[in-house]
């Protein structure tokens, strides 16, 4: 095989450059610890936001 | 640790995970709104063992402060144990609920607060209550096993699982509700999943832990596709590439933010399901041709 020719092709078949991009993706920092209300665990008392002992008052689902 | 006999206990699967409460008082074992029914599971030798029991003042919470959520937990370091505690903008302001674990996340005790439970008056005590029930979830999951993420999935009849993921208002339970009358799908959850990664395949748990339109199924299947939820003017589907796949599923992921460790697994857990299986972002109405229109991505 001739080593020059295969680099050849090699080289031709790369992709063009592309410049990276970068790209945010947005968190939600309050969902990702457990942090809010959820309408299907209401846990009576035990909500921080919660101002009624039996019903969820900040749902965040 | 060994497994120790209690007048009342129940036993439940979530995930592939068991979880055993152990108490003296029934109202401790299991949820008030019998959610938990479809993940109950014959006793059997647990992977979470919990001795549940009240107490007239919580444990002592002295401890070295790894984690605070910023509301209802925090997490503590003592005496080689994890301490998470729970208080409720209600009370006294001392925790209602205390939560003694192991190193390894596979035990510990839960006390909770007769004084705060007389106090305010809730039919639900469930020892595990949210959010404790999840934050156990989720450091089991740590150890390698897997990583819980928010998404609505669907099965199949072949038994494949595709995951909606995004997070609140993203679409998870319009999408849910748009997929429940189809005769061929089956909705395993309408809010969160278990994605287990430390099997040949990965494979998707449905959970306990619904939302709006509280759908939730014990059942699970194997992962064929994610899409990441979007509303939009037109149904739309594009492909995503891996690394931007691994960052939009972190977006969406529950992770144990304290320890370094945990955090790494969860990662690879999630460069796994990003690299293993087809990811796209849909954007879509809320409208019954979103099913049709997404037969192609599917098959």
């Amino acid at each position: 095989m001739d080593e020059t020719n295969a680099t050849d092709k090699h080289r031709d078949a790369r992709k063009p450059y592309a410049k990276p991009q970068i790209q945010e993706v947005p968190l939600r920092p309050d969902e990702a610890v457990l942090a809010g209300c959820k309408t299907s665990s209401i846990s009576g008392a035990g909500q921080h936001r919660c101002t009624s002992p039996s019903n969820c008052s900040a749902p965040t689902s | 640790m060994g497994v120790t006999s209690a007048p009342f206990e129940s036993f439940t699967s979530i995930g592939g995970v068991t979880f055993r409460v152990a108490c003296d008082d029934p109202r401790l074992a299991s949820r008030g709104d019998r959610s938990l029914d479809p993940f109950a599971v014959p006793p059997t030798r647990p992977d979470v063992d919990i001795r549940a029991r009240w107490t007239a003042a919580t444990d002592d919470v002295r401890g070295r402060l790894v984690f605070d959520s910023g509301a209802t937990w925090q997490l503590l370091q003592s005496d080689g144990d994890f301490l998470f505690t729970f208080r409720s903008s209600i009370g006294s302001g001392a925790p209602y609920k205390t939560a003694r674990i192991n190193a390894w996340f596979t035990g510990g005790e839960v006390q909770v607060s007769s004084r705060h439970f007389d106090g305010h008056r809730s039919e639900d005590v469930y020892a595990l209550q949210y959010p404790l029930d999840e934050l156990l979830m989720i450091h089991q999951l740590s150890q390698g096993k897997g990583v819980e993420i928010h998404g609505c999935a669907v099965l199949d009849r072949a038994r494949r699982a595709f995951v909606f993921a995004g997070q609140s208002g993203a679409g998870k339970s319009t999408m849910a509700r748009l997929w429940v009358t189809q005769p061929d799908a089956m909705l395993l959850s309408d809010e969160r999943v278990v994605l287990r990664t430390d099997g040949d395949r990965i494979v998707v748990h449905g959970t306990p832990w619904h939302g709006d339109a509280q759908l939730t199924s014990a059942q699970s299947g194997e992962l064929a596709a994610v899409f990441f939820l979007h509303h939009g003017p037109t149904h739309r589907c594009s492909p995503v590439g891996t690394s931007l796949s691994a960052a939009k599923l972190f977006s969406c992921a529950f992770l144990p933010f304290h320890g370094a460790d945990g955090v790494d697994r969860t990662l690879s857990a999630l460069e796994r399901v990003a690299r293993d299986v087809p990811c796209r972002d849909l954007w879509f109405v809320p409208d019954p041709s979103i099913v049709d229109a997404l037969a192609p991505y599917m098959r």
